[in-house]
């Protein structure tokens, strides 16, 4: 089903300062934003990001595909031909997409050997800040890469739709590996497991909508009523 | 005098220097070590995870006690005769093959450890059969898996069902959890138990293997 010929990828490299997390914000995301300065959570915190440069190798970037069908009915995205199952309500959020951009970005392997480094010492604290870091630093940046995208499209009177992933909204976590064969092989590193993870782990993929009628719609932990989940608790991805 | 409060108070404060430190003095003064465990970190363990339940407690917080009863059992464990310890049930606990999420996982671990449990964490993306063999080779009782996906979580069904195929089910406890859990999707797929904190997954634990 792979077409032989890739659309050119959009390439990105950003700097940990240009990601620009701050401790503030962090304290926040891990409901911790009341804390004395002596506290162990601050201390970590302050910890980890101030080894971010060494731990970040921030890369990411999209390729954009004008021949896209939206098939509502079937529940699919054929993009250059290849279909994409992302399900009926990923389907129906890309309605009136003319393009679509596929996307990847990985906020490095770091993340991985440092929280490894924390936990074999006990440092569970260490090595959950450093995991909820590596989640801010990888939406950042493909916040970062959607800023770019918005405002390339807006040139031509063209307005993108969220961002959308396999795994998430009953779109199948397989569809990764359709999903990376329209990509070049191994773009910014990034590698998919036999179960269609990706690795380095602190990475995010997915497509996103591009067209003049398209609009943004809540969508994620935006429109999740769990009330139990962890994620929501600790507002952590 | 053996004191056995200051290990609670600094266990449950997340100060692991504190805690080994007392825990050092206690077995120095003749403490013996399951009793440190039982009387000094288990009840430790057992408050902050009643704090975090209660929303009086967060994640660091957790994690910060769990560190102090991780660093202390290492102290202790070299005191514990072969046989000697009363382990509460041997665990083996994973987040299902294609879900990689694990905060939820390993504060249930640790809380299951820190309440007497021996803990065999397979970690995430953990495959069928990795689960079985575990259990298999582990002799242990419950069998606890995660998962933070709707696209994931049907995994768990999967795996009780080859437990059943391996003719293991009535020996294993299946214990299941995680975001889109829910107690109804638990008892459709025939696990024993579903909790939604890793306090209340600690309780249905000892519950499940009283």
């Amino acid at each position: 089903m792979q077409k032989n010929n890739l659309q050119p990828f959009a390439s990105f490299r950003f700097r940990p300062e240009e990601i620009a997390v701050r401790e503030d914000q962090v304290m926040e995301m891990l409901r911790q934003d009341d804390l004395s300065e002596n506290d162990p959570v601050t201390g970590a915190v302050r910890e980890v990001l101030g080894r971010l440069p060494e731990i970040c190798d921030i890369r990411g970037g999209y390729a954009l595909f004008d021949d896209v069908e939206i098939d509502l009915a079937g529940g699919r995205v054929v993009v250059d031909g290849v279909p994409l199952d992302t399900g009926c309500r990923v389907a129906g959020y890309l309605r009136g997409s003319e393009r679509i951009a596929l996307f990847v970005c990985t906020a490095g392997e770091g993340f991985s050997e440092w929280r490894a480094r924390y936990e074999a010492q006990f440092d569970y604290l260490g090595g959950f800040v450093v995991d909820t870091l590596g989640s801010m630093v990888v939406e950042r940046a493909m916040d970062r890469i959607q800023d770019m995208l918005e405002r390339r499209v807006t040139e031509s009177h063209e307005k993108i739709s969220n961002r959308y992933s396999p795994g998430y909204c009953n779109w199948p976590l397989a569809d990764q590996q359709v999903l990376f064969g329209l990509l070049p092989a191994n773009e910014c590193g990034i590698a998919l497991t036999e179960s269609s993870l990706m690795l380095p782990i602190k990475s995010v993929s997915g497509l996103i909508g591009i067209g003049p009628r398209i609009e943004r719609r809540p969508y994620g932990c935006a429109i999740c009523e769990s009330a139990a989940c962890l994620y929501r608790q600790i507002r952590h991805k | 005098m053996v004191n056995l409060r200051s290990i609670y108070e600094a266990v449950l404060a997340g100060k692991f220097n504190d805690a080994v430190e007392n825990v050092k003095q206690a077995l120095a003064a003749g403490a013996d070590p399951q009793q440190v465990i039982n009387e000094g970190l288990i009840p430790a363990m057992e408050e902050i995870g009643k704090r975090f339940e209660a929303g009086q407690a967060f994640v660091p917080q957790m994690l910060l006690s769990a560190r102090a009863m991780k660093s202390s059992l290492e102290v202790i464990k070299p005191l514990l005769g072969a046989g000697a310890g009363s382990s509460a049930g041997k665990v083996v606990i994973g987040t299902v093959k294609g879900d990689l999420h694990d905060i939820g996982k390993n504060l249930v671990a640790s809380m299951l450890e820190g309440v007497g449990f021996e803990v065999i964490d397979l970690g995430i993306d953990v495959p069928t059969e990795k689960f079985i063999d575990s259990l298999r080779e582990n002799k242990a009782q419950i069998l606890c898996m995660s998962a933070l996906l709707t696209t994931t979580m049907t995994m768990m069904e999967v795996v009780i069902r080859a437990l059943e195929e391996a003719g293991m089910r009535q020996g294993v406890k299946v214990m299941v959890g995680g975001a889109p859990v829910t107690e109804n999707f638990a008892a459709r797929i025939g696990a024993d138990g579903y909790s939604d904190n890793a306090n209340a997954a600690a309780k249905l634990a000892k519950r499940l293997i009283a």
